[in-house]
């Protein structure tokens, strides 16, 4: 055994330096397309590059980058960035003219290695120490895009060290000065930082203060906006605000990449819209827990919905003991165990239903209460939400239903229909406004060229759906 | 005078119940902790043992302050000392000592109690879930758990236990915390307010006997001025709410109608909407 170690490892690193050759290979292809963004000014090769750079993540390492670092960038940036990655400096005859953007790009992949070896001190020493300064040192742009990258890996670093409020000022300079350079996808991505940071720290007050002080840039990437959606529809949930916030979660899980790399962001809205949806007092259709890929994280939730359906008080419980951890772990269990009233309000509603008159004491008995007076005021406070249609006696301590108006004699049906004609309008309307478009001069160029650039565009289109990180939760 | 002086001073006023006295001195000794940047804490400065302690110091300052003001009734006084003391509690530094007091959770569940008396659900909310993010185990903290425990029973009408939970001064967070007192008035009209506007839906009439134990009044007499605040009719010893059903559901459509178009007839409101319709297809085609 011991003899043949040596073999393989000698295999492995024949291999291991073709493999990182096709690396850097790859790594400058893709940043070719930097200098057609540049020339083009079409901000899509930017999406490109980010992409093809994202793809080969894993096979980063020191030597890979060090060899980059060493063609590309000049003694300033050098120094630096070798030392972290803890590669070899050479002297190489440098490239004539080197873009920021590559730098910033080179500065980029140096942040996601770090990351990914778990090097999570080093590389907050290196963003607080050069890479936020670095940021600010330009203004084009074609860094809009590649600066947001950076400024969620930033965040990101903090997030992990668990140190949160240090950072606050710096996102909020940088949003003033993103905001003055109407750095429109800068100022989105640290909105919504500013945003995910108060919420981990559970500071709602702060992060609906914020809102209202600040304006969501327009035309900026979907997955953004999904982000920020998201956010808001948490923080109006908290504050008892359901129906805007069920507009919300619904907004973002539509602006959501339907891609595998944004499934986390899509379960945990999925749970919020779950629980939004109860809370409004809707029940989810069943089909809607058995989506694929879904099914599993979403079994709390289906149990919980489960409960609620049948208006069992005890059931809920036991489910809510149950999966209590899950809950806690979502960060929604305040949500939760505010459905609790909703389950004596559908408990009280099936009860409705099927009796016209039952007396308070049954209804004690058939959902659990403690004593009759409890069920008088749980019943008269249900009557007062709408929930049932009745009178209570109290001299001789029953409920009575209220006799069924036929719906059909209203103008209730049309009233329906008219919501529901509304929202596929508005739907067909969010999609129309949603479509993006080459600037002009390309189209014109689209259309006489050749069947290159109809590949390419083809590409460019892959990329802009795919564009979503892996890590979002 | 002195800050220590002054401080001694407000100590002395406190341990003998003479809040009024207390509550007056306060504004001095605030304008002095300023002087000293103490009323602000510099977390830059924490490494200094004298500065820390001064601050502690000036934390307990305001907690008094806080208690006293309420044991005055002044509660915006009380919300805006509690506001003061969230930058002790609750900093970017999480620095031990100063966020862990023996009165913290004792003045944070006032102050909630203090926003669901004042009505302000929403802002009891993401309170709530703000402290639940850095308090551990919320739930069973002796006083922070009493006005979770209200705001939950009144949410889904288990208004007899609020109420009784509101009425039992012997219970063991009251005897220990006797601020909790302050509010039981005001909790216990806002709760009667609720419960009226469900009575008024959910019974045709009712005896004044009857309703007297059900909005927890002590006599009949009590609820005739109560019936007359909310604009009831009594008949014969009896409140009668048909009338005010029959009114309220005019009144409602009236508004709902009004919201939407001014008083249109239905068959109006359907050629309306479909030439709305007509006009999205069309600017789809």
């Amino acid at each position: 055994m011991t003899q043949e170690e040596p073999i393989v490892a000698e295999t492995k690193e024949i291999t291991q330096e073709e493999k990182d050759q096709q690396t850097v290979e790859a790594i400058e292809k893709a940043l070719q397309l930097v200098v057609k963004t540049v020339q083009t000014f079409d901000q899509r090769y930017i999406f490109k590059t980010l992409r093809d750079l994202v793809s080969v993540r894993p096979q980063l390492n020191a030597s890979v980058l060090s060899k980059l670092i060493n063609t590309y960038l000049g003694d300033a940036y050098k120094s630096y960035l070798i030392e972290y990655i803890g590669g070899m400096a050479e002297d190489v005859e440098l490239k004539n003219e080197v873009l920021p953007e590559v730098t910033f790009a080179i500065h980029w992949l140096v942040q996601l290695y770090l990351l990914d070896q778990n090097e999570l001190k080093k590389l907050d020493e290196l963003n607080t120490k050069h890479i936020i300064t670095l940021t600010k040192s330009q203004n084009r742009r074609s860094l809009d895009l590649i600066n947001v990258k950076i400024w969620f890996y930033i965040a990101r670093t903090k997030e992990l060290l668990g140190d949160l409020i240090s950072i606050r000022p710096e996102l909020f300079l940088s949003l003033r000065t993103a905001s003055l350079k109407h750095d429109n996808e800068t100022c989105g991505v640290l909105i919504t930082l500013i945003l995910r940071n108060y919420l981990l720290l559970h500071d709602y007050t702060q992060a609906s203060n914020f809102i209202e002080k600040v304006e969501f840039p327009k035309n900026i990437s979907t997955s953004l906006e999904a982000r920020y959606f998201f956010y808001l529809a948490k923080i109006n949930s908290i504050q008892l605000n359901y129906s805007d916030a069920h507009e919300f979660v619904i907004t973002a899980i539509r602006k959501a990449p339907q891609t595998q790399n944004a499934i986390g962001f899509l379960q945990v809205s999925y749970k919020l819209s779950v629980l939004i949806e109860l809370l409004t007092g809707e029940i989810p259709e069943l089909s809607f827990f058995k989506k694929p890929g879904f099914e599993k994280c979403l079994v709390p939730y289906r149990e919980i919905t489960k409960a609620v359906k049948l208006g069992d008080l005890k059931l809920f419980n036991e489910t809510l003991a149950k999966y209590r951890e899950h809950f806690v772990k979502d960060d929604n269990l305040t949500l939760v165990t505010r459905l609790r009233s909703n389950v004596i309000k559908t408990g009280i509603r099936i009860i409705s239903l099927s009796y016209t008159k039952i007396s308070l004491k049954d209804i004690c008995i058939k959902l659990h209460l403690d004593n009759e007076s409890s069920a008088e005021y749980i019943v008269s406070k249900a009557i007062r939400d709408g929930v049932i249609d009745a009178k209570i006696n109290n001299q001789k301590g029953y409920v009575e239903s209220n006799e069924v108006l036929n719906v059909y004699s209203t103008n209730e049906p049309q009233v329906q229909l008219d919501q529901r004609i509304k929202f596929v309008n508005q739907l067909h309307n969010d999609s129309v406004r949603a479509m993006r478009y080459p600037p002009s001069v390309n189209r014109v160029h689209d259309s006489l060229g050749g069947e290159a650039d109809m590949e390419d565009e083809a590409e460019l289109i892959n990329a802009l759906q795919d564009e979503f990180d892996g890590d979002f939760f | 005078m002195s800050l220590e002086h002054l401080t001694h001073k407000l100590k002395e006023s406190f341990d003998s119940h003479e809040y009024q006295q207390a509550v007056q001195l306060l504004p001095k000794i605030q304008v002095l902790l300023l002087e000293n940047s103490l009323l602000i804490p510099n977390f830059s400065k924490l490494e200094d043992s004298q500065y820390l302690s001064d601050l502690l110091i000036s934390r307990s300052i305001l907690e008094i302050g806080a208690l006293s003001a309420i044991n005055c009734d002044e509660l915006d006084k009380f919300e805006h000392l509690v506001l003061q003391l969230w930058s002790f509690y609750f900093n970017q530094v999480n620095h031990h000592q100063l966020s862990k007091s023996g009165k913290k959770n004792k003045i944070l569940a006032l102050y909630l109690l203090r926003l669901l008396s004042k009505g302000d659900v929403v802002k009891f909310h993401s309170e709530l879930e703000f402290l639940q993010g850095h308090i551990k185990n919320i739930d069973s903290d002796l006083y922070l758990n009493y006005p979770i425990k209200i705001e939950n029973w009144v949410l889904e009408g288990y208004y007899d236990k609020a109420i009784e939970s509101i009425k039992n001064t012997e219970s063991e967070e009251k005897l220990k915390l006797k601020e909790f007192n302050v509010f039981n008035n005001t909790l216990l009209e806002t709760i009667r307010f609720e419960i009226s506007r469900s009575m008024e839906k959910s019974y045709t009439s009712l005896p004044l006997s009857n309703a007297k134990y059900l909005l927890f009044l002590n006599s009949e007499k009590e609820v005739e001025s109560w019936a007359g605040e909310q604009g009831w009719d009594v008949e014969r010893g009896v409140l009668q709410f048909e009338k005010l059903q029959a009114s309220s559901s005019l009144f409602q459509d009236n508004n709902e109608e009004d919201e939407e178009d001014e008083n249109i007839t239905p068959s109006e409101r359907l050629v309306k909407n479909t030439l709305n319709y007509a006009k999205e297809i069309d600017s789809i085609i």
